[in-house]
């Protein structure tokens, strides 16, 4: 029996637009899953759902072997073990660093001691425990949210967004602490995202939702080599459509030899190589490539078979 | 049936003893207005159904009448001072600023006594013209001042500050682009506010003047003062005459022009809810010179000075006239009504708290019923409510077979709470929609019942902001006047009845002036918050 099981799970009258038509879907335990596609697309409301936030209108949610929510059961929020990290991570304004890890904690006093502990170190805190939430910085508050998870236990961690609110700069760093520091603790993960790059650096398995649908479901690597849609081609980067249902990366497009010929219509330096436009049977094909061409030049070009992408 | 569906699933699924609460509020909010409707299709006494016949129409063109006029001077006063004061640079502008506020700290009925005291055959205007020696003056000599002119021009004085108050805020959050930009096509500064300034506010314009409107339909100290025959004092005649079906009859008109009001705010509004962009930068104050920085001095001073200076400077001479004479029932009235007026204040928050809390915990429909009948109090004339609530507990005495409700304070208190519920909500529900249910929910996800998340996470964020609902309901129940009139338990008296006792009844404004001047004090501290709101 699987970890965690979604069947058939359906939300279609809500006041906002996202909708959810018929999720099934289902985790192993430990596995670290992404739930990635466009705003609008479903992601949030799904993991509501599984948080006991939204009642679906149909459907079943099973964590753990129990049922959480079906046509006669719906277990409340607060009695599920599924903890989610807010977007704003909705730390408690008026309790400390520690008063806010302590929040949920439900271990006797002796362990809570060690518990938390453990936690502040696992997640480089210590020090900051009596600040308070407005005197960290945004990373640090992401931790401490983190850290208010951990301590209550969840068999399910929910990450809503967990980089939207931080800076370029400062995500990089917390992207790699977050990913072997949940490999660390072996929980259970599903994170919300629309970043392509959050799913490779992070997730075992990625599903991708479209219109309140998942429209595929695999490891990230796959769903990038072999993505079943357009719309997951394209949310893994950019892709030229070659024929009805085909794709190539522009990285696969070798110019100066090959079977087809082309006009350089744009070249654009972009540092280590040349973002090249080429006009071909009149549509436009987006290509890098290390040397520079001139405009209006005509070039033969290819691409390996084995990279076309079929969908 | 989607909706029926929805209810449904809101009860099998969301915390049930706080949609239940939810609920049982809305229908106490509500009873009071169905039993008016039920009351007014009852039997008048005979008598009564002449008398409203002749009556009726009289009383809806005079509220008309008074309507209209002092929706018409507070638009005129409240508009142009908030745009003075926000675009130019001129003497005491600053002080205006604030300053402009404080006529809302008179009461209407206040405001009237006052001005019948200065106008009176012994006031202070015959003195001061005597004293001066610009005019000998007979004994028994009387000026006409009892015209509705005057008691329109005394309502607008009082009540033009929540025109300006709204208008100001909106003024001063437009961006200054929008402007900037009429000015560089070389528009002149009328022109400027004329097709920008002015339609850029126009919501928060009406949000003030339907505040007034509704401080107008309320009105009972000033009107009957002036022996001007409106709706709300109708309400009073009928009551008086122990003719519940007419006073109901009565309120019920009041309810529908009430209602159309609302309606007519709302299609004014339209689609234009606009979307200001936070400014980047205060306006650059134009610098006014010469004749035209005074004219816009004394568009400041005219309204404070006759809205606030001058019956202040009357209130405190009359009470320092009265201080020898100022017996214990000062200190025991003050003492009650001070006590009552807190205690319903703590009553009223602390329902706004939980009823707020219900909907925020279950975000349902029937959980969100409670904190939404709740405002529709305060948009309710003080009498009607009153009325309301004497029929449904006249009703309940009825079916007990005994006088337990009627008699007592219950039924001023639950008038108090309908009428005020909306005064504590309001600041409530915005902190809460501020904050965001993140919070709730973050520690209902981290297992807290509801009731712990209520005392460990809501009520520490939402403190500070009842402190102040606190204060602004206290307030408002001392300033109340109609509703506590009807309601209010014999020989029980507040500040406001008092006043109103002294001043109407003994026609001694100068004796109901210790009582009046301690309202107004009271009634200055919320304005001080107010004023910290777009204090720049």
């Amino acid at each position: 029996m699987p970890f965690l099981q979604l069947e058939n799970i359906c939300k279609c009258y809500t006041r906002d637009e996202e909708v959810l038509e018929g999720i099934s879907f289902q985790l192993e335990k430990g596995t670290v899953a992404a739930l990635l596609g466009e705003s609008g697309s479903g992601k949030s409301t799904l993991l509501r759902v599984i948080a006991g936030f939204e009642h679906p209108e149909n459907g079943v949610v099973q964590l753990n072997g129990k049922t959480l929510s079906d046509s006669s059961v719906f277990v409340s929020p607060e009695k599920r073990k599924t903890i989610i990290v807010f977007q704003d991570f909705a730390l408690f304004p008026h309790l400390t660093v520690l008063k806010n890890i302590r929040f949920g904690m439900n271990s006797p006093a002796k362990e809570k001691k060690q518990e938390v502990k453990d936690l502040l170190q696992l997640l480089g805190l210590e020090g900051l425990e009596n600040r308070y939430p407005h005197e960290l910085s945004g990373g640090q508050q992401q931790r401490v949210a983190l850290a208010r998870a951990l301590a209550a236990k969840p068999e399910l961690l929910l990450l809503d967004e967990p980089f939207s609110n931080l800076d370029q700069s400062v995500k990089e760093t917390v992207r790699g602490e977050l990913s072997s520091l949940l490999r660390q603790t072996g929980v259970t993960t599903i994170m919300v995202t629309h970043d392509t790059a959050d799913c490779l650096m992070m997730a075992d398995e990625v599903l991708v939702l479209e219109k309140g649908k998942i429209i595929q479901q695999g490891a990230p690597h796959t769903l990038y080599a072999h993505p079943s849609t357009e719309y997951v081609a394209r949310l893994f980067g950019t892709v030229n459509i070659v024929g009805a249902s085909e794709g190539v990366r522009p990285e696969s497009i070798q110019i100066g030899e090959g079977d087809k010929t082309g006009k350089i219509i744009l070249v654009k330096s972009m540092g280590r190589e040349y973002l090249i436009k080429l006009e071909w049977d009149s549509q436009i094909l987006l290509a890098y490539s290390p040397s520079t061409y001139e405009i209006g030049q005509t070039v033969n070009f290819s691409w390996p078979q084995d990279k076309v992408i079929r969908f | 049936m989607q909706f029926l569906k929805n209810i449904t699933r809101e009860y099998k699924t969301t915390a049930r003893g706080w949609l239940i609460f939810s609920v049982v509020a809305a229908l106490l909010f509500l009873l009071p207005l169905v039993f008016i409707f039920f009351s007014a299709s009852g039997q008048t006494s005979e008598q009564w159904d002449v008398v409203l016949g002749i009556l009726m129409p009289e009383y809806i063109s005079n509220t008309l009448f008074l309507l209209a006029g002092t929706l018409g001077l507070t638009f005129l006063i409240g508009v142009s001072t908030a745009w003075v004061v926000s675009n130019y640079s001129f003497p005491f502008r600053k002080f205006f600023r604030v300053g402009l506020l404080l006529p809302l700290a008179l009461p209407t009925y206040i405001l009237a006594y006052i001005v019948g005291g200065v106008f009176d055959s012994t006031g202070s205007l015959r003195a001061i013209l005597q004293a001066t020696g610009l005019a000998q003056i007979e004994s028994g000599w009387q000026l006409h001042i009892f015209s509705p002119w005057i008691l329109m021009t005394i309502l607008s004085l009082a009540l033009f500050p929540y025109v300006y108050a709204s208008t100001l805020a909106s003024f001063s959050m437009q961006s200054v682009n929008y402007l900037e930009t009429a000015r560089s096509f070389g528009k002149k500064p009328l022109a400027v506010f004329l097709k920008v300034g002015l339609p850029l506010s126009r919501p928060a314009i009406f949000a003030g003047m339907l505040l007034v409107a509704m401080e107008v339909l309320n009105e009972y100290g000033a009107v009957k003062y002036f022996n001007f025959k409106t709706l709300t004092s109708g309400i009073f005649t009928a009551w008086q005459l122990g003719d519940i079906t007419a006073a109901s009859r009565i309120a019920f008109v009041l309810l529908f022009i009430v209602a159309s009001l609302f309606w007519i705010e709302k299609k004014a509004r339209g689609r234009s809810a606009y979307t200001n962009v936070s400014r980047s930068r205060p306006v650059e104050l134009v610098k006014l010179k010469g004749l035209k920085q005074w004219g816009a001095f004394f568009l400041c001073f005219l309204p404070f000075f006759l809205g606030f200076l001058v019956p202040f400077a009357q209130l405190i001479y009359w009470t320092s006239s009265q201080l020898n004479t100022l017996d214990v029932q000062f200190f025991i009235i003050s003492w009650n009504s001070l006590f009552v007026a807190l205690g319903v204040a703590m009553l009223v928050v602390l329902l706004g708290l939980l009823l707020n809390y219900a909907f925020f915990y279950n975000k349902g429909t029937l959980s969100g019923w409670g904190r939404r009948m709740g405002s529709v109090g305060y948009a309710l004339p003080g009498a009607v409510v009153a009325i309301g609530v004497v029929v449904f507990f006249t009703y309940l005495d009825r079916t007990i077979g005994e006088v337990l409700f009627s008699a007592g304070f219950a039924g001023l208190f639950l008038a108090y709470v309908i009428r005020f519920f909306a005064v504590a909500s309001n600041p409530i529900e915005g902190n809460m929609l501020k904050v965001g249910a993140s919070r709730i929910e973050a520690s209902q996800n981290l297992g807290k019942k509801s009731w712990i998340t209520l005392i460990k996470v809501q009520f520490p964020i939402v403190k500070p902001v009842l402190g102040a609902a606190l204060i602004l309901v206290t307030i408002d129940v001392l300033k109340e006047l109609p509703l506590t009139l009807i309601l209010r338990p014999l020989s029980f008296n507040t500040l406001a009845t008092r006043t109103y006792d002294l001043a109407q009844t003994y026609e001694a404004a100068d004796m109901a002036a210790p009582y009046a001047l301690f309202i107004v004090l009271l009634s200055i501290i919320p304005l001080l918050f107010v004023n910290r709101l777009f204090s720049r």
